[in-house]
């Protein structure tokens, strides 16, 4: 099990504390936030800092994250 | 008779007179003593602990800034102020490079970019300001637009890290 951080990137609100075991897709992660917090984040997409490594909702997130790591929500743009 | 009486003085107790001891001889007999006297044992002074002050831990709280504030953006209020339009500067981060960058309204800029991001994959999405471009200045486009600047600024970002994963 790994401990992580999910910061909504456009709120000013604390990062949300989530544990997740192998397996647990971005959406996993999303839908578990939407029930325990009440916090919406239909649309969303998780993605590291920097512009690392963005995860589909479908993508195990669990062996490309450090435990302790935060990862960020944001609305998905392109360049393009 | 007679001798009656003198038997009886001699049989008479004999007053045995008490006197008071001197100081003197009470030395004397205390230096007798057989038991010779020891030094009080000395007791070791404790030495005091060190004082360490146990204070409840509180954890250091983590920050609470938007994606563009934890990457240093900064707000300028007198250009927007100027441009009638909410104006942020500040520099898209990678781990391959850094670019200098400006939001001015829903327009997305990056000075100086680099050959590799105007030659590669997505070099028609960044298009100079002017014919000119003296500033080295270039807009970026998106598809999809992006809904906020935080997610503007970690598009970028992510494109740039494509474009140098593919030289």
């Amino acid at each position: 099990m790994k401990n992580i951080a999910i910061k909504v990137g456009a709120s000013d609100l604390e990062p949300i504390d989530v544990s997740i075991d192998p397996g647990t897709t971005s959406r996993d992660i999303l839908e578990h936030i939407k029930q325990t917090k009440n916090v919406d984040l239909q649309g969303y997409a998780l993605s590291k800092q920097n512009g690392a490594e963005q995860f589909g909702p479908a993508e195990n997130v669990y062996p490309k994250v450090e435990d302790g790591e935060k990862l960020f929500a944001f609305k998905p743009s392109v360049v393009g | 008779m007679t001798s009656q009486i003198q038997q009886a003085v001699k049989k008479a107790p004999e007053v045995v007179r008490h006197t008071r001891a001197k100081k003197s001889t009470v030395q004397k007999n205390s230096q007798l003593s057989l038991v010779p006297k020891q030094a009080p044992p000395v007791v070791p002074k404790a030495t005091p602990l060190p004082v360490v002050a146990i204070l409840p831990r509180a954890a250091i709280s983590r920050g609470k800034d938007p994606y563009w504030k934890e990457q240093g953006w900064q707000y300028s209020l007198l250009q927007s102020l100027f441009k009638i339009k909410q104006v942020y500067t500040g520099s898209y981060k990678t781990p391959y490079a850094s670019f200098r960058g400006e939001i001015v309204g829903d327009d997305y800029f990056i000075f100086d970019p680099s050959a590799e991001i105007l030659h590669g994959p997505h070099g028609a999405c960044f298009t100079p300001v002017s014919s000119d471009n003296t500033c080295n200045k270039y807009k970026i486009h998106f598809n999809p637009y992006p809904s906020d600047i935080n997610s503007g600024i970690a598009s970028v970002e992510r494109a740039i890290i494509e474009i140098y994963k593919t030289f």
